[in-house]
């Protein structure tokens, strides 16, 4: 496959980025290593000595394993969401950003679920998930959703990224491991950039794109019946599927932009993820921000207005100091406010406070699976049988918090590690990106 | 202006805007009576098989209209106690109703006094919001036995209550309080009749006309209550006198509690899933054709 000049400067530009790795990405490495070997004994300990390790009890039999699942799934729908959109209108601003967005949904996708297993009493019985599954269980239906989910946001990354694998094969300037070349070979499957090729390709693409954007929306709203299914105060409500659709796009555009930043920073790629991305993809947030907040407003009004005696008694535990208000603010006001108030005047808008308003949304928004979730199982319809504090009121234990930070060191490791081993800008679409024609000289001795 | 003054403009101001935005969403809920608020504690006891049920319920004048309202979310200290010891209980969380609700099932180490009984004490150690309460109550041990008599087609249900000394373990008749029978339905008590106990012994007859479940059990109460000397004392026994009604099953099932799946549902999944797979399939083959084709080329 031959190389142009304006592949080869990308490649030139990004080398670095796949050969070395700075000081400061060797500490955040180490770091994160740390912090996955930390979850490790955790991991340990709940197994062998049994959920009674976690807060988890009669009542409350679901706690920070399903909000941090919820959590992943959530942030991995916007990155189909925003990659497959863009795909599809050819927008040409996408181009830095949709690798990054890409990488959201699969890392997350393959997280998320380990999070259900951690949350199993059983893990011995896992396969009776299949051979006994029963089709009109929500949690079935969630199972195949989301497999199939994440096979199809695999293939989607890889469909993307075919190009890249490709090149890094026949750029002979890359000074990588034997290993890694070997798995370029592999993955770029023979591609040699011919027209019929680049055509297949951008078919796959097409169809990716277009199956994958229904694909989220219907994982999400499963997700969402596993909750609105049930009858019990705070889940069982007609607007959950789009609720939770709305606040999913909503966090991932959070976790997107922040991703951005990092990435940014970390590969000093100032010039090619520019303020213009993050207005964009602020004024995309601002609109979701919005939008949550709507879902937000009419869903409390609702219950409260109805006054039934079970979801009363839910919202007072979300209205109350004592209990979840601080939590409920934070989630509902902070969290939509704030952002808003940042991307929409025009004096607050730069890349920083941008990025600060998406920390604010990703931060809320996991607060806000978390009332979903705790205070609806700690208000039974039933009066509850146990007195005993720690089974009316669940807080996390140790466990759940180091195997919690454990996760997201995961999810930062995976994402690091895949930038290692392709670039996490597209060399294949950056053509018009990079800007180096001084280097174009000595290019026709690197052409294979 | 310098653009790292602007910058440094910005900061401060996102910061303001972020304690102006926490601040004022906390403002109204903030605002509080600081002056701590009086308990009413009450606290009755159930004697069942099972042991004692210590029921403490504390209440609170609240709000402008200063009702007596249930106080939830109280911290609850039960004891045991005699003229020697203090014996903590357990502590329990009161509910929406203002209830808290302690199982006592051991009897050994509980305070006794030969004249008062087992005593028992709720205590609320005070907090910001409401002062410090108590309540001691005491029981003397009870228990009830239900009999099922039937003579010449009459049904009777006998209870017979005693008093158990727990030194000795002496049973002795109790005299002149009164029991209550009922049915136990599933969401309230069918009162049957009530009689006082005489030589320890009470009998009412039994209606023939209630209906019960598949085989016809009932589930039927005798109770001695609000004593001054053993509070509430309760038993209950299963008999089959009632009406046998066989349960109602709807012409029409839904299938989500069966082992199939209702049909639609069947038919559905099979066609998305088949939608998406199709595609992938169709996607694989693209690859496949994608590396057919490098060899072409080659």
């Amino acid at each position: 496959m031959k190389l142009d000049t304006s592949t080869v400067n990308a490649l030139k530009r990004y080398a670095p980025q796949l050969e070395t790795a700075s000081l400061l990405e060797k500490i955040l490495f180490w770091i994160m290593v740390i912090f996955v070997l930390a979850g490790f004994p955790a991991l340990f300990i709940q197994h062998f000595e049994g959920h009674y390790v976690t807060g988890m009890r009669d009542n409350v039999f679901w706690g920070v394993y399903i909000v941090n699942f919820i959590f992943y799934i959530g942030i991995s729908y916007a990155g189909a969401l925003i990659s497959g959109i863009l795909y599809l209108l050819n927008v040409e601003w996408r181009k830095p950003i949709i690798r990054i967005a890409e990488m959201i949904t699969v890392i997350s996708t393959i997280l998320g679920p380990i999070y259900i297993l951690l949350c199993m009493g059983r893990l011995d019985r896992l396969h009776h998930l299949v051979l006994y599954g029963r089709i009109q269980s929500p949690i079935t239906w969630d199972v195949i959703a989301i497999t199939t989910y994440l096979v199809g946001s695999i293939i989607f990354l890889y469909l993307a990224t075919i190009q890249d694998f490709a090149i890094l094969r026949d750029w002979k300037g890359l000074k990588v491991a034997k290993w890694r070349h070997a798995l370029y070979r592999f993955f770029a499957v023979s591609y040699q950039d011919t027209p019929r090729q680049r055509k297949l390709v951008h078919r796959g693409m097409t169809i990716m794109s277009i199956i994958i954007i229904p694909l989220a929306v219907i994982v999400h709203s499963v997700l969402s019946w596993i909750f609105g299914m049930t009858l019990r105060p705070g889940w069982h409500s007609t607007i959950f599927a789009p609720y939770f659709v709305v606040a999913a796009v909503f966090s991932g555009t959070g976790v997107l932009i922040v991703a951005m930043w990092v990435y940014r920073k970390l590969y000093k790629l100032e010039d090619i993820i520019t303020e213009k991305h993050f207005r964009y993809l602020g004024i995309i947030l601002l609109v979701l921000g919005a939008l949550y907040g709507y879902f937000t407003f009419a869903e409390y009004l609702t219950n409260w207005y109805g006054s039934e005696k079970w979801e009363l008694e839910l919202i007072f535990k979300l209205f109350d100091l004592s209990e979840f208000g601080w939590m409920f603010i934070f989630a509902a006001f902070v969290g939509v406010l704030l952002p808003i108030i940042i991307i929409a005047v025009p004096y607050f808008r730069s890349i920083n406070s941008i990025t600060f308003a998406s920390v604010i949304v990703v931060l809320a928004m996991w607060v806000k699976r978390y009332i979903i979730i705790i205070p609806t199982l700690e208000t039974p319809l039933l009066p509850m049988q146990e007195s005993r504090i720690e089974y009316i009121h669940y807080s996390m234990t140790w466990i759940e918090w180091i195997l919690t930070i454990s996760g997201l060191a995961v999810f930062c490791l995976f994402f690091y590690l895949y930038s290692k081993f392709v670039p996490i800008i597209p060399v294949s679409e950056s053509s018009s990106l990079i800007k180096n024609p001084e280097e174009e000289l000595d290019t026709n001795e690197e052409l294979t | 202006m310098n653009i790292t003054i602007i910058y440094e403009y910005r900061k401060r101001a996102l910061i303001f805007l972020t304690f102006f935005i926490l601040g004022g969403s906390l403002n109204s809920t903030l605002a509080q009576d600081d002056k701590p608020l009086r308990l009413y504690l009450d606290m009755v006891c159930y004697q069942t098989k099972n042991g004692i049920d210590l029921n403490a319920t504390v209440r609170a004048r609240i709000g402008e209209n200063q009702k007596i309202l249930p106080v939830k979310g109280l911290s609850m200290d039960f004891y045991t106690f005699n003229d020697s010891l203090e014996l903590p209980l357990g502590t329990v969380i009161s509910n929406e109703e203002g209830v808290a609700r302690l199982t006592v099932e051991n009897y050994d180490n509980l305070g006794w006094d030969e004249e008062e009984g087992y005593q028992f004490k709720v205590l609320f150690k005070g907090s910001e919001k409401f002062r410090k309460a108590s309540k001691s109550t005491s029981i003397r041990k009870a228990e009830i036995n239900i009999k099922f008599v039937e003579i010449d087609s009459v049904k009777m249900i006998l209870a017979e209550a005693i008093e158990i000394d727990p030194l000795t373990l002496e049973q002795r008749p109790i005299e002149g309080e009164a029991v209550s029978f009922y049915v136990i339905g599933s969401f309230s008590l069918f009162p049957i009749g009530a009689e006082e106990l005489d030589g320890g012994m009470a009998s009412v007859n039994f209606p023939v006309t209630l209906p019960g479940d598949s085989l016809g059990n009932l589930t039927i109460a005798a109770k001695i209550e609000e004593s001054d000397d053993y509070g509430f004392v309760e038993s209950a026994a299963i008999k089959d006198w009632g009406i046998e009604r066989e349960p109602v099953v709807p012409e029409e099932r839904r299938g989500l509690g069966d082992t199939d799946a209702p049909l639609w549902m069947t038919y559905t999944l099979i066609v998305l899933l088949s939608a998406v797979w199709i595609h992938y399939l169709y996607v694989f083959a693209v690859i496949y054709l994608i590396k057919k084709d490098s060899k072409t080329a080659a």
